[in-house]
């Protein structure tokens, strides 16, 4: 695979513009200075391929495919559906597109919908005493999504140790007191947001 | 949403957030001798499948196992093939490139299922009997229903009956059902009823439309106005070309259509601005070079949806004024009235045969042997035209363009890449070859 590059990196994660990743702004598409019309994305990137944002119908299609028992036509999926395409990339181009920061919006609603029993998340009790659900939860959304890579792939102890991380921030949440309800949505807004970045780039 | 839900989405982002830096690049970078799984064949296939069916296919469907097959085989083509002729691509790009065509925009936004898109659907997964792929694109005579099921029952529906719920199950490669023929309406005394379009008016798609308001082609290009935007349609949406690529003012003032005023200190000489007769002459929207075909034949209005005049008469020819009021003027141009039509007394009107000639004015500037023109150049009607077309290699480049615009939009493809592509297409006359050569580009993989 040639695809493990820093750039490639930076442009999957184009939507979570806060992640710290090579500069791929400061790579791809920039010519000398006074050097005419500046070259296109990626023209001075041979071999590296190339980098796509998700459409709107992309991004429903993956967030169905990464949750169980989620709806587009019904709940709350189906409202945030109705108020967030809009709003969403219309064009794969990741230069041009925009409306990536929505996604967790989107997901927001599906995970709503998300039923704690499909994933064997206890609905009563401490987020402590059921972090390893939570956790496994996350990891069975970013399966579903990822073709098994989270727990089967090299870096599934990186995967869990950060929804572990999740799950023990909530637990530790003083301002507001977290539910399993809440806890569980968090780490599906978590898992499915990133799965759904995740599928093709 | 509530001050609690508000922190669930930031506890998450937040984590998202470190997520990606760390743990997809612990993945990407993933070391093969670690993994329970193929991982890099894994990573191309959900990649390919990501870009060709946007993500639909689930890792869990028969087809994503046998892209990882062929990826884990050294045959990331036929990986692409997988997607591009699963029902997914279908659903999503397939769909979305039907759509596109509707404007000269390319919005697929503006668009809704219609007869036109899944007359396009039909060719681009070679459905129900579709007698050709692209090439037939503008020129077949035929409607394409959609089999659903409602109250239990396979019932045969038009594009625009479709629901949300009868397009989240649909496999559009064997839902669709081949109906020869296309219709429009006949309005006489104002009452409009169904008419069959004659073969040698059908336009493919651009002819189709059921209903008023459907977001179709037709209705795009054929509603008020002067039908320009029809024949404009037509050239620009399949070549990827703007108008001006088109114009030339070599030309004849008798090939430029009765409504364009030909005293218009712009028409021979343009000031500011193009001449008038280097596009109503010279180019797309030249009598001779398929406005005749369309001019005086059509019109889309939100009561009837797509008229069809089988005999057009001066109150009804759109080639004379966009406003009925002021064709009969124009018909006679005299140019001594007051007030002044405005009109071209030179112009030869629209060709009563529908007739076209792509060698005037295209023949010496060179533009038929830029679109890779390999059919007649010169006929009758819009079928003809649309058939012709569907030859052209222009058409197939343009399909390899938009393709990776969607699949691979910061890839480097040359020149020769999209001829080679193209090419493939053309001689398959499926786009499906065309997606998965795209997708299995090594500049897009």
């Amino acid at each position: 695979m040639k695809r493990t590059s820093h750039v490639l990196l930076a442009a999957l994660v184009t939507s979570l513009a806060t992640i710290a990743c090579a500069p791929a702004n400061e790579t791809v598409g920039v010519g000398p200075p006074d050097s005419g019309v500046p070259s296109e994305p990626g023209t001075d990137l041979p071999g590296l391929g190339s980098a796509s944002a998700p459409t709107a119908d992309a991004v429903i299609g993956r967030i169905r495919n990464t949750l169980t028992g989620v709806d587009p036509l019904a709940g709350n999926f189906a409202k945030a559906i109705a108020q967030v395409k809009p709003n969403l990339p219309q064009m794969t181009n990741p230069v041009q597109a925009t409306g990536l920061d929505q996604i967790p919006l989107l997901v927001y609603g599906a995970c709503t919908d998300a039923k704690l029993a499909t994933y064997g998340v206890p609905t009563t009790g401490t987020i402590t005493a059921n972090s390893a659900a939570l956790v496994a939860a996350g990891m069975k959304m970013l399966d579903a999504g990822l073709a098994g890579l989270a727990s089967q792939g090299a870096s599934s102890a990186d995967f869990q140790a950060a929804l572990q991380a999740l799950v023990s921030t909530l637990a530790a949440d003083k301002s507001a007191t977290q539910t399993m309800t809440t806890s569980f949505i968090a780490v599906c807004m978590a898992a499915t947001t990133a799965a759904v970045s995740m599928v093709g780039y | 949403m509530s001050r609690a839900s508000s922190r669930i989405v930031r506890i998450s982002l937040r984590f998202i957030q470190r997520l990606p830096g760390a743990a997809i690049a612990a993945m990407l970078l993933a070391s093969p001798a670690r993994a329970a799984i193929d991982a890099p064949s894994t990573i191309a296939a959900l990649r390919l499948a990501g870009t060709v069916t946007g993500g639909l296919m689930p890792p869990s469907a028969p087809e994503f196992t046998q892209m990882v097959a062929a990826i884990q085989g050294g045959d990331a083509l036929r990986a692409a093939t997988i997607a591009a002729n699963s029902s997914y691509a279908a659903r999503y790009l397939l769909r979305r490139l039907a759509f596109q065509m509707q404007n000269p925009g390319l919005d697929s936004t503006k668009v809704t299922d219609n007869d036109a898109t899944t007359f396009l659907m039909a060719h681009f997964v070679r459905a129900a009997g579709a007698q050709n792929g692209i090439s037939g694109l503008w020129s077949e005579n035929a409607t394409y229903l959609v089999t659903v099921t409602r109250n239990g029952v396979a019932t045969q529906v038009h594009g625009a009956d479709l629901t949300a719920a009868d397009l989240v199950a649909l496999d559009w490669s064997s839902a669709l059902v081949r109906v020869a023929g296309q219709n429009a309406k006949a309005v006489a005394n104002g009452t409009a009823t169904p008419v069959a379009i004659p073969d040698k008016h059908v336009g493919g798609y651009v002819t189709l439309s059921d209903r008023p308001n459907d977001n179709s082609f037709a209705m795009v290009g054929a509603t008020a106005g002067t039908n320009l935007r029809m024949i404009e349609g037509v050239w620009t949406i399949s070549t990827g070309l703007q108008v001006l690529d088109f114009a030339s003012s070599d030309a004849a003032v008798q090939s430029v259509p009765r409504f364009v005023p030909e005293y218009d200190p712009n028409f021979f000489h343009g000031s500011g601005q193009n001449a008038c007769i280097s596009c109503h002459g010279g180019g797309l929207t030249s009598l001779n070079h398929g406005y005749s075909t369309v001019g005086d034949l059509w019109d889309f209005d939100a009561t009837n949806g797509l008229v069809y005049f089988a005999a057009p008469t001066t109150a009804t020819r759109k080639s004379l004024a966009s406003d009925l009021k002021k064709r009969s003027a124009n018909a006679t141009c005299n140019l001594t009235r007051t007030p002044t039509p405005v009109c071209n007394p030179d112009s030869s009107g629209t060709d009563p045969n529908q007739a076209w000639d792509l060698r005037t004015t295209w023949g010496s500037s060179g533009l038929l042997d830029k679109l890779g023109w390999s059919g007649p150049t010169n006929g009758q009607g819009l079928a003809a035209l649309g058939a012709a077309l569907g030859q052209a290699t222009i058409v197939y480049q343009n399909f390899t363009w938009r393709v990776i615009r969607e699949v691979c939009p910061t890839g480097t493809f040359s020149q020769a890449d999209i001829d080679r592509i193209a090419a493939a297409g053309k001689a398959a006359d499926d786009i499906r070859v065309i997606l998965a050569q795209v997708a299995s580009s090594s500049t897009c993989i």
